[in-house]
């Protein structure tokens, strides 16, 4: 109840305001940043709807052609995120039950080494890919096999996503499995349940929120990936694909129509997962005392062990990873020809079209817009977190959270298309492809992540510290600057890197607004699709070794900043 | 004046009233505890005082002055949190001085200050260190310490022992009641331990389903609790029960199951009233010689239990019932079980309550 | 006079275990034989090593040296499914997502035993702590008295015999902690099991056990009935462990076979009947809060020390005095409250105590606060 009246009730209805005013300019920024686009390009197929209905059922020329592509696209782009998804969750789990219960030497350089997918950017992640499964250089090389043990296609677009949505598997699983409390699982021991038994139904079933999240998150990456797939997927077309091809033939409201069907799917797909994960229950009816107690003896689970490890290689470490093996035996030439004109030096510091300036413009243009999109989250993404964990209705609460995960849900070439859309000549008419587009794109696609990274460790943060400060006469900003910031910190500099490596390595939405301008992934796309793959190659590691570093740097910063309450 | 006052505090969450309508004063320089079981609404009152948590009905006065629509950092109280809330991020000296920058002291005062508290507490070669450096002990007197440096004279406790072990807990509430009344506070101390209650407290208000009971200092409540919930609650007390067989003239009759007679002093109940007599363990004396007006119960050893200062001994008497009793070492005799005795005690000892409407287990009941 | 000695097999015995994490010791060759039948209790402060110990005997961490029998068997390389040993876990740790009845049986569950054999006992035991009426429910609907009872039944309806108990009383407020110890101490005398305790409860120990086994730093201090170790406590860790002590600093002036005459550092004499040292001089007396009495008789006497009351305060049927003596020290005195004879603060008194209640220490190497400290 405000009372007005007295100086100390009015100084508080103030604050409540200016509060109140801070929570909508951030609410406005997220509509405005990712919601309004997608609107929009909603409204503009249902505008257009003539127009729409023509070119993809009725073409003068194609007939109802774009809307077989469009089925095709959309069935091979949702059948290849649900084997990924799967065999994400059958090899990850292992590894993230390594990863968080054993404790050997080297444990923190394999840590950071199931991270690396992260750090390569998709464009160069496809093209690893593809070296290593696909050309002759790569794996085929062992065999003496001329081609390639695989040609572009389905087969290699799952390699290729498998390998970068791994990482994301296994870190929520390996989140959860710490945070869950052995005390049950000793428990199920002391009763008489063999190691096996345990995990399966205790242990499982407390992490099964961390498994859907897992789940979620790969499927969704799958879905709107778009780099590494323009990369291997030869003349097959996954959906967001087909967009980037229409976008750049100016055929916009197929496009439009295409963005709109895929999120709206995908966004029903969500709802249904989710729904259907959380009724599913575990089977717990029946055991079988002695398998379960032989899977638990050392000599199988050394042999899980092992075949996890090998698994992570050479699916996933191996591949991304390959572009450095290539660098090294294409450095000074042809390791078949032997021709220097075709070695990575020649290609990139020699050959006329200098395109080591084209590689240096673009790291500094990737550079300035990653940067600039890491503050925009950080300034707009904070608050958010805070209203997202801490905002007094819990229904806009609720809202929020279902509502972040748009952005990721959605392809990122329709995140991108649809803000084209919005703010270039078809619609507002205020931007044109170029740097701010850009900007706008990268920030819509990577702003939820600097969001929940910052609301899951903020979740975790008991109230009590900033109540004790608050009791001790700290004003809000001050409680906020001095308690909630410091202790949260983990989560920022989480949101941080996942923010700038997101933007570094992102590729399908920039080509679909990029206008003049090149980022490095784009630049990578471009030198692959002219056969320039040495210079390719080089370009890729440049990056890699950027987003790694920075990763590294980021990790030992949260080593020093995060703080073990004793309680 | 009074230091702190509620007036008919209501607090509901959703659909459980976790604050019933509660009227309490506590006068300045009083130390007070409100007990209860957990759940009782005790920490909600806690939270309601300091301005954590906003009344939905009623008025907090403090010093006079009606404070619910001031917010919680101005109302210049310390607090003291169950699980201690020290800030991981900075040593024992930033803690403490936390208080006094929030209020832009200067730095001369802040060290004076700190100093002085730390030392109170016995901290003070420990300033440097980081709260996972210390035992849980150390722990809350950072707390305690930090919420006295900036001078305030109203100190709110929430379970501040919870977390300790035994032997700690009961020296550091012994420091801490000392500390408060050196330093003149008023303190609102919210604890389920009533041993705990007894020795910090002037005053214990005892809570109950969001409910105040009673309110009295520790002998008071301990020698005349107003309900059988109350008589089992603060220390420990057998049952059994009665009905009036007489009453007028100096003493009350009661027959009790089985038919043996226990005469009492309280004059307050009617012939055919259906009543619980509740014996504290110390008041029930085995084989005692003869006195003439006590009352005399017979039955036998079930359990005997060396307790160190006494031994504890649950006699089973011929109709049944079980009564505790509690017989100091001093007396030497070592009892065993199946044996014979009589039990004695005052008709000014036994605590006469009207048989309650939900039963007895129901009003003694915890949770 | 024919003795006959009967050697009970021990149920369960811990020979030379040592644990270490890294450079911290946290059991340091303890040495322990539990009893069939027994209710032992392992007292002592926070991180001195008590859950260790219960998992060292549970195979849920491996001793770096040491054996571990149980019923007579070398036990180490048995692992903690094998070893049906009962565990209940501070905090209870009731499978969240299983109902009561679910959690109740998942013992014989998962060793694969028929349901037929044993529905009916724990449908029995359910009843024995009346809540055969909450099968259904789920763990956070109940209180946690509830829990705890839940968690004990389920400990044993595998059929174990030896229970651990890891502070099972700890979670629970004050009152009820004060009446579920009777019922688990009946509990486990009425099913025969042999039960192991910890607690840094000193009071719970008492009343809890048969015998008590006090532990420090990962060293056993002393192992005892509550009787003996009450009466004799073997160092001033231990005596002050259980209850209020007084310690007076003073100075061996004559002995003889059993008795010794001492001079306090602050001034006045004492006589002790118990000897507990050897030649030293510096020694330090320990008194009970309650062996001291008031009286006003023997002013000026041996074993008797004058002040006045400086606090008085009435705690659950005794009261605490706060003593100021002449010679500046403090002590604690506690009285069982009566009637009569309340002091008021200020009241001058003479506190006495008999030469027989005194207990004497050599005075510690690492002086006096260290020796008390729990850490």
């Amino acid at each position: 109840m405000m009372r007005f009246g007295s100086k100390d009730s009015f100084r508080c209805t103030l604050m409540k305001r200016l509060k109140s005013s801070n929570s909508i300019i951030v609410l406005s920024f997220f509509f405005l940043i990712a919601l309004m686009p997608i609107i929009y390009m909603f409204s503009y197929v249902f505008f257009n709807f003539g127009e729409v209905y023509r070119w993809v059922f009725d073409d003068p020329i194609s007939g109802d052609a774009r809307w077989v592509l469009m089925q095709k696209s959309i069935l091979l782009s949702f059948e290849v995120a649900t084997l990924v998804t799967i065999v994400d969750i059958i090899i990850g789990l292992p590894m993230a039950w390594i990863l968080s219960r054993y404790d050997f030497w080297g444990k923190k350089a394999v840590d950071t080494l199931v991270d690396l997918p992260l750090a390569v950017p998709t464009s160069a992640l496809g093209f690893s890919v593809f070296l290593f499964w696909g050309s002759r250089s790569g794996l085929a090389s062992l065999f003496g096999i001329e081609t390639g043990l695989f040609s572009r296609g389905p087969m290699m677009i799952v390699l290729a996503h498998i390998a970068f949505t791994y990482p994301y598997v296994v870190r929520s699983l390996t989140a959860i499995i710490e945070e869950v409390n052995m005390g049950y699982e000793y428990a199920a021991r002391t009763l008489g349940a063999s190691s096996v038994t345990a995990i399966r139904t205790i242990t499982l079933p407390l992490i099964k929120p961390g498994l859907i999240t897992g789940a979620i998150l790969a499927f969704t990456r799958s879905l709107g990936e778009t780099g590494a797939t323009i990369l291997v997927c030869g003349i097959h077309e996954t959906a967001p694909l087909v967009i980037v091809a229409w976008r750049q033939l100016l055929e916009i409201s197929p496009a439009a129509f295409l963005g709109m069907t895929v999120v709206a799917v995908a966004v029903f797909l969500l709802y249904v997962a989710n729904y259907l994960a959380e009724r599913w229950r575990f089977p717990l009816r029946k055991v079988w005392p002695k398998a379960e107690k032989f899977l638990s003896g050392k000599k199988p689970r050394g042999v899980r062990d092992l075949l996890s490890t090998l698994i992570f290689l050479s699916l996933v470490l191996i591949p991304s990873a390959f572009t450095l093996v290539y660098m090294g035996t294409w450095w000074s030439g042809s390791p078949f020809t032997g021709s220097q004109e075709a070695g990575v030096f020649h290609q990139v510091f020699l050959a006329p079209d200098r395109k080591w300036l084209s590689l240096w413009m673009s790291i500094l243009t990737s550079l300035e817009i990653s940067t600039v999109v890491t503050c925009i989250n950080l300034a707009f993404g904070i608050p958010m977190a805070l209203l997202v964990v801490r905002g007094k209705s819990r229904r806009l609460r609720e809202v929020l959270e279902a509502l972040l995960n748009m952005p990721i849900a959605i392809p990122s070439a329709a995140l991108g298309f649809s803000i084209y859309l919005l703010w270039g000549s078809k619609g507002l008419g205020v931007l044109s492809p170029g740097f701010w587009l850009v900007v706008l794109v990268h920030t819509a696609a990577t702003y939820p992540y600097m969001v929940k990274q910052v609301a899951s460790v903020l979740e975790g943060l008991p109230p009590m510290y900033e109540e004790a400060a608050k009791t001790l006469g700290a004003k809000p900003f001050s409680v906020f600057r001095t308690i909630t910031l410091p202790l949260v910190m983990p989560g920022i500099l989480a949101g941080t890197i996942l923010s700038f490596t997101r933007s570094l390595g992102e590729t399908g939405a920039t080509i679909v607004v990029m206008g003049t301008i090149r980022t490095v992934p784009v630049l990578v796309v471009n030198w692959v699709e002219a056969m320039a793959l040495p210079a390719a190659a080089f370009a890729s590691v440049v990056l890699i070794a950027a987003s790694y570093i920075l990763m590294l740097l980021f990790r030992h910063l949260i080593e020093i900043v995060v703080i073990r309450p004793k309680i | 004046m009074p230091d702190v006052k509620l007036v008919n505090v209501s607090k509901r969450f959703r659909k459980i009233v976790a604050v019933d309508r509660v009227s309490l004063s506590v006068h300045d320089g009083e130390y007070l505890t409100l007990l209860g079981p957990s759940g009782c609404g005790k920490t909600t009152m806690l939270r309601i005082v300091s301005g954590l948590a906003n009344p939905d009905e009623g008025e907090v006065y403090v010093g006079g002055r009606l404070v619910n629509d001031v917010p919680v950092e101005e109302r210049g109280m310390g607090f003291v949190f169950q699980l201690f809330a020290v800030f991981p991020h900075m040593t024992v000296w930033g803690n403490v001085a936390f208080g006094p920058h929030a209020l832009g002291w200067s730095t001369e005062r802040i060290e004076e200050e700190c100093l002085r508290v730390l030392r109170m507490v016995r901290l003070e070669d420990r300033i440097d260190a980081y709260p996972n450096e210390l035992s849980f002990g150390e722990l809350q007197k950072v707390g305690l310490a930090r919420a006295i440096a900036t001078g305030s004279k109203i100190l709110l406790l929430d379970e501040p022992m919870g977390a300790l072990d035994a032997k700690v807990r009961g020296e550091l509430r012994l420091e801490l009641r000392k500390l408060v009344k050196d330093l003149g506070l008023t303190a609102i101390h919210v604890t389920h331990d009533q041993e705990e209650a007894m020795v910090v407290s002037d005053r214990i208000a005892v809570m109950r389903k969001g409910k105040i009971v009673q309110v009295d200092t520790p002998p008071r409540l301990y020698s005349h609790p107003k309900n059988v919930f109350l008589v089992n609650f603060i220390g420990e007390a057998s049952f059994l029960e009665g009905t009036v067989k007489n009453a007028g003239g100096m003493t009350l009759i009661i027959e009790i199951r089985g038919g043996a007679i226990i005469r009492a002093s309280d004059k307050s109940f009617r012939i055919g009233d259906r009543v619980v007599v509740a014996l504290r363990p110390e008041y029930v004396k085995i084989n005692a010689k003869g006195n003439v007006g006590l009352n005399r119960l017979h039955g036998r050893v079930e359990r005997t239990k060396f307790v160190g200062w006494f031994t504890r001994v649950e006699v089973r008497l011929d109709n049944g019932d079980l009564i505790v009793v509690e017989e100091p070492m001093s007396n030497g005799h070592d009892f065993e079980v199946g044996e014979d005795l009589t039990l004695t005690f005052r008709p000014s000892d036994a605590l006469i309550y009207h048989y309650p409407e939900e039963g007895l287990q129901k009003a003694l009941s915890l949770e | 006079m024919i003795c006959r000695v009967v050697i009970l097999l021990p149920e369960v015995k811990l020979e030379d275990i040592t644990k270490k994490y890294g450079s911290i010791v946290a059991l340091d060759e303890v040495n322990l034989h539990v009893a069939d039948g027994e209710y032992f209790t392992i007292v002592g402060p926070t991180g001195a090593g008590k859950t260790t110990t219960l998992m060292v005997i549970a195979g849920l961490v491996k001793p770096d040296h040491g054996s571990v029998y149980i019923d007579g068997r070398v036990v180490n390389d048995f692992l903690p499914e094998e070893r049906n040993v009962g565990f209940m876990f501070q905090g209870f740790d009731l499978f969240p997502h299983l109902s009561v009845w679910d959690n109740v049986t998942y013992g014989p569950f998962v060793r694969g035993w028929n349901p037929e054999v044993y529905d009916k006992s724990a449908r029995e035991m359910l009843e024995l702590v009346h809540l055969a009426g909450r099968f259904d429910a789920f763990p956070r609907e109940l209180s946690g008295g509830m829990q705890q009872r839940i968690a004990l039944v389920r400990a044993l309806t595998s059929g174990a015999r030896i229970l651990l108990l890891d502070e099972p009383l700890g979670s629970l407020d004050a009152k009820i902690r004060v009446e579920l110890r009777y019922e688990l101490r009946s509990l486990v005398k009425d099913l025969r099991l042999t039960a192991i305790h910890v607690t840094h409860d000193m009071e719970e120990a008492m009343i809890v056990s048969d015998r008590i086994a006090l532990l420090r730093r990962g060293r056993i201090l002393q192992v005892g009935t509550p009787h003996e170790v009450y009466s004799n406590p073997t160092s001033l860790f231990v005596i002050n462990f259980m209850g209020e002590t007084n310690f007076l600093e003073g100075i061996i002036k004559s002995r003889g076979k059993n008795w010794a005459n001492i001079e306090l550092r602050n001034g006045g004499n004492v006589r002790v009947t118990k000897r507990r040292m050897g030649v030293e001089k510096d020694v330090v007396l320990a008194v009970r809060s309650e062996d001291l009495i008031f009286n006003k008789r023997m002013v000026g006497e041996t074993n008797s020390l004058s002040g006045y009351i400086e606090s008085s305060k009435f705690i659950s049927g005794y009261i605490r005095y706060e003593v100021r003596l002449d010679n500046g020290e403090q002590i604690i005195l506690r009285k069982l409250a009566s009637r009569n004879n309340f002091f008021k603060v200020n009241d001058r008194v003479t506190v006495s105590f008999s030469p027989e209640k005194v207990l004497v220490y050599p005075y510690p190497q690492e002086g006096l606060e260290k020796a008390l400290s729990p850490d």
